[in-house]
């Protein structure tokens, strides 16, 4: 879209902007061009917010439980209770939008209060997530990172006094950038943004998306160094046979993914619904369960990507890795449903690394001859659950594609996904943010409802082709040939695919006036647009709207080839009858 | 509503505030993400100092398992490190837990493949799970590979004998031989690696070149025992007799060994059996040619009774009987006359030598003059 003339740059005459104000002006030239500059400038604003997040959250780590893997008895017990009991203090008093991962509430940003994150949302969400995530609480720092570069944008934006429609989309890229730094995948994080944030496939705002995420990275890179999250050993193909062994795991992924899902949705609202003074204690008690288990197993603490370099490159037994995903699945569900801030991907992922683990050992032990390594087990089991837990499918393939940058696992992982989504779906209709959501008292829009709803196309809802009119025949004509037939507007083709329309009483009115020998070619009323059967009815309905009483419907590659016309009445017929077997 | 960029163009015309204020927050938050960042990695680096250093403390005193934690503890502050990756590799070696180091190690593999101690440790690991195949690959590597100490060289000459003996013990003599040529022709040694090359030869089955490693052992070392003993073995797999006495009678006088007394007494009986040896009267050589013929009797003798089992090709009864034949056709040989005519001598051992050939292959190894006159007869098939 391009600004219309009167909002076009400086007006004429005005005088020029000085020095470097002259270059933010040029700027003005093309919106479009000018998005594109902001997104970068948002990605590379969000990723400093979240290259301080990923220090913080360190520095509260070692301050709280130390600077080794396995802390002493007394700090693992108590660092993660005080963290919960700290950050629950300040959601209650300080912070309330800090509860929860910050996926919906960057959501509801878009869609609820036109692009506004207020800042002291992430100021909130800054300390009570670092203080979290840092003191041991099953929770992810991806999520946060989400809002707090969601958030940064959306002060950005209002800063420089965005139009509302450009604002609403602002925190969507602050979103991605934010990810992007914190999960140190570009392409997973615009995915993510995508899927679970924007909620619709938008070509417009992806070109944006994707600069904002890149700088977010690189930013990221820059001060914190592109070392992986967690180190993945080279992936090799699964032969033919193991697929049956990742089906299995995607069966065990979904029925895991749906009990921890039905798990937070049973457990959150209860617990919100104790008062509120309570919340606080919630969040401890979460913290000293997680305390608790950490003594014997402390992979449950944390985002846990520690967790998962040691699976990807252990040998931990299978009973072992089933009892730590069962475990993380626990201590994950406590802190969320206590409110405490903080995400859910990266326990996804580390709930589906031990699942997989505990598969590919299980296999091992039973076939061994069939079974290729264990850590392809591993990487498939985090998309896994990607899958089921978050129902983001896009996503989970191409993180994995993008963590291993090999092309070798996509079939095991797609075979492994698609499974766990379609089992998770049978049990669990709504996605979880989307549940959560509704649990918050919103209805945000959701890419699966999307997904699944039938689109209306022209073909549904056209009729058979009229007469038509021949443009060199006479009005006279052109009256005696219509006059039996039903309607009142009559297409006209003309050369070259073109097409025009008059209406009856327009031929009876020159009739009338003693013009009959006029050819209808000079008489037509309009130029008509073109439609194809494969257009969008609700793109078509503008057109049949605004000014054409009948629209042709011509073949793609023919446009002399009248398929079909359309009328207001045919699109509203359409949408009252609704698609075959669904609603509309 | 303006779209952005308008309102950023009145912005920039009217209310500099706002972009100012943006760029100034902006700013700030660089400075201070950059501060931040730097604390960070200075604490990281510290942490990850202090738990390496822990970590090779512990390893030096035997705790590799709490060694292999700190070093855990070392990469959790600084992943990317590959020399602590390594260590933390060999630590789980030292501590029994094999499939972790070598994911560990594979790890580092790929992104060195050719890194010497890397490969190394990886053919350590697949030669103990009895992947010798693996195993050797990884030598290979680690031989032509990079090795970042102050002795490069050494390291790979080490690493080569190491891949030598691993040939060895998988049977492949010939790239074992190759490998130890190698070494023998690299460097110069000293009389124990020498000794271990020498040894090494011997059990690849080069005597002759095993033999000129113990003696320049020996050069250096006069009163090496294990040259001394490896000198006197290398020389009788050569079948040179004459030369095991000399050194196995010092070696017996600086250490008694079963096994070296034994080989100087069967070498001593050879000696005493040969009738084709030089400077001998030929007399004696008449009088040795008729015991051995009558030793070869004998035995032929005894090993047709023997039990039959399953003979190897070639001792069977009919081959039993064709020897017989063959030994029984003529009259047997005086001492004179075998003294007299050497083309007797050398028919009589020839048929003796088939003898001894045969019971040995279907009666198994024999004892005293039959085992010299069997090595005899080795040493002559062998002759080129």
């Amino acid at each position: 879209m391009t600004p219309k003339d009167g909002e076009r740059g400086p007006a004429a005459g005005a005088t020029a902007p000085p020095g470097p104000w002259r270059l933010l002006g040029a700027l003005n030239e093309r919106e479009e061009q000018f998005f594109l500059v902001f997104a970068i400038f948002v990605g590379v604003f969000a990723g400093l917010a979240v290259v301080c997040f990923r220090v913080a959250i360190d520095w509260a780590r070692v301050a709280l439980l130390g600077s080794a893997l396995r802390p002493g008895d007394v700090r693992m017990l108590l660092a993660p209770t005080l963290a919960g009991l700290a950050a629950g203090t300040l959601v209650l008093w300080l912070f309330p939008r800090a509860r929860g991962s910050g996926v919906n509430q960057t959501k509801a940003a878009l869609y609820v209060y036109d692009g506004r994150i207020p800042f002291s949302t992430v100021i909130g969400k800054f300390l009570t997530s670092s203080l979290a995530v840092g003191g041991g609480h099953s929770l992810g720092p991806e999520d946060p990172a989400l809002q707090i570069g969601g958030g940064l944008a959306s002060a950005a934006g209002r800063g420089l006094r965005l139009s509302r429609d450009r604002l609403r989309l602002v925190p969507s890229l602050g979103a991605a950038a934010g990810l992007a730094a914190a999960f140190n995948s570009p392409i997973t994080a615009v995915l993510f943004v995508v899927e679970e944030v924007i909620g619709r496939w938008s070509a417009p705002i992806l070109g944006p998306l994707v600069l904002s995420a890149v700088s977010g990275v690189t930013v990221s890179h820059a001060f914190l160094g592109a070392e992986p999250l967690f180190r993945v050993p080279a992936v090799e193909s699964a032969t033919p046979a193991e697929l049956l062994a990742y089906a299995a795991l995607g069966l065990l992924g979904g029925l895991f993914a749906v009990a921890f899902v039905k798990l937070v949705l049973h457990a959150r609202p209860r617990l919100f619904a104790l008062p509120p003074w309570t919340r606080p204690l919630q969040a401890a008690a979460a913290g000293a369960l997680i305390g608790a288990i950490a003594l014997r197993h402390p992979e449950v603490t944390g985002a846990g990507y520690e967790a998962i370099g040691q699976v990807l490159n252990g040998d931990h037994a299978w009973q072992l890795l089933a009892v730590l995903a069962a475990l993380k699945l626990a201590t994950t569900a406590a802190s969320f449903s206590a409110g405490v801030p903080g995400g859910l991907f990266a326990p996804t992922l580390v709930m589906g690394a031990m699942l997989g683990g505990a598969v590919g050992r299980l296999q091992a032990a039973l076939f061994p001859d069939l079974t290729g390594p264990i850590h392809v087990y591993v990487l498939v089991g985090m998309g896994t659950l990607f899958a089921g837990n978050l129902r983001a499918p896009m996503t989970s393939v191409f993180m994995i594609l993008e963590i291993t940058g090999n092309y070798g696992i996509v079939v095991p992982v797609m075979v492994s996904n698609t499974i766990a989504y379609l089992v998770s779906r049978a049990f669990q209709r709504a996605p979880l943010f989307d549940v959560l959501a509704r649990q918050d008292g919103l209805e945000l829009p959701s890419l699966e409802d999307r997904r699944h709803q039938t689109i209306l196309r022209v073909e549904d809802a056209m009729r058979d082709p009229v007469d038509l009119l021949r443009p060199t025949e006479t009005v006279a004509t052109a009256l005696s040939r219509i006059q039996g037939a039903p309607g009142e507007f009559f297409l006209v083709r003309e050369d070259g695919g073109r097409w025009s329309g008059v209406s009856r009483t327009r031929l009876q009115a020159l009739r009338d006036e003693g013009r009959g020998e006029a050819a209808v070619r000079s008489v037509v009323e309009a130029s008509l647009p073109q439609l194809h059967p494969d257009h969008e009815l609700e793109s078509a309905l503008r057109l049949v709207r605004e000014w054409w009483p009948v629209v042709p419907v011509v073949h793609r590659a023919d446009f002399d080839r009248l398929v079909g016309v359309l009328s207001l009445e045919d699109v509203l017929a359409a949408y009252r009858k609704g698609p075959a077997g669904g609603q509309p | 509503m303006r779209p952005g960029a308008a309102r950023l163009a009145e912005l920039v015309r009217h209310d500099r505030a706002a972009p100012v204020g943006v760029g100034v927050a902006f700013v700030l938050l660089f400075l201070l993400t950059s501060a931040l960042a730097g604390w960070h990695h200075q604490r990281q680096r510290r942490f990850a100092r202090d738990w390496s250093s822990r970590g090779e403390a512990l390893l030096r005193a035997g705790r590799a398992s709490e060694a292999a934690e700190a070093f855990e503890n070392a990469l959790v502050h600084g992943r990317d490190d590959p020399g602590r990756q390594y260590r933390l590799a060999a630590a789980l070696v030292a501590a029994g837990r094999d499939a972790r180091a070598r994911t560990y190690l594979l790890a580092l593999w790929q992104r060195r493949p050719g890194d010497g101690p890397v490969n190394l440790e990886l053919a350590r690991l697949e030669a103990r799970a009895g992947r010798l195949d693996e195993a050797i690959r990884y030598y290979q590597h680690a031989v032509h590979g990079s090795w970042d100490t102050g002795d490069p060289l050494g390291a790979r000459h080490r690493v080569r004998l190491e891949l030598a003996e691993k040939l060895a013990e998988q049977g492949s003599n010939a790239r074992a031989e190759a490998e130890l040529i190698t070494l023998a022709a690299e460097r110069p040694r000293g009389a124990e690696e020498s000794v271990r090359l020498g040894e090494l030869l011997l059990r690849v089955g080069a005597p002759r070149r095993a033999r000129d490693l113990f003696r320049s052992a020996l050069a250096a070392k006069p009163r090496h025992v294990a040259a001394l003993s490896g000198a006197g073995r290398a020389a009788f797999a050569a079948g040179d007799y004459v030369s095991v006495r000399p050194y196995l009678e010092r070696a017996l006088k600086e250490r008694p060994d079963a096994e070296d007394a034994r080989l100087l007494a069967v070498a001593q009986q050879v000696l005493a059996s040969d009738p084709l040896r030089p400077r001998l009267s030929a007399a004696e050589r008449g009088r040795r040619a008729g015991a051995a013929w009558r030793a070869a009797l004998a035995r032929l003798a005894a090993c047709s009774v023997a039990p039959e089992g399953a003979p190897p090709p070639g001792a069977g009864p009919a081959a039993a009987e064709s020897l017989r034949l063959r030994l029984e056709d003529r009259r047997p040989p005086s001492g004179a006359a075998l003294a007299r005519d050497p083309d007797l001598r050398e028919e009589v051992m020839e048929r003796v030598f088939e003898v001894e050939t045969w019971a040995a292959r279907k009666c198994g190894e024999p004892q005293g003059v039959d085992l010299a006159l069997t090595l005899l007869a080795r040493r002559r098939a062998e002759a080129p």
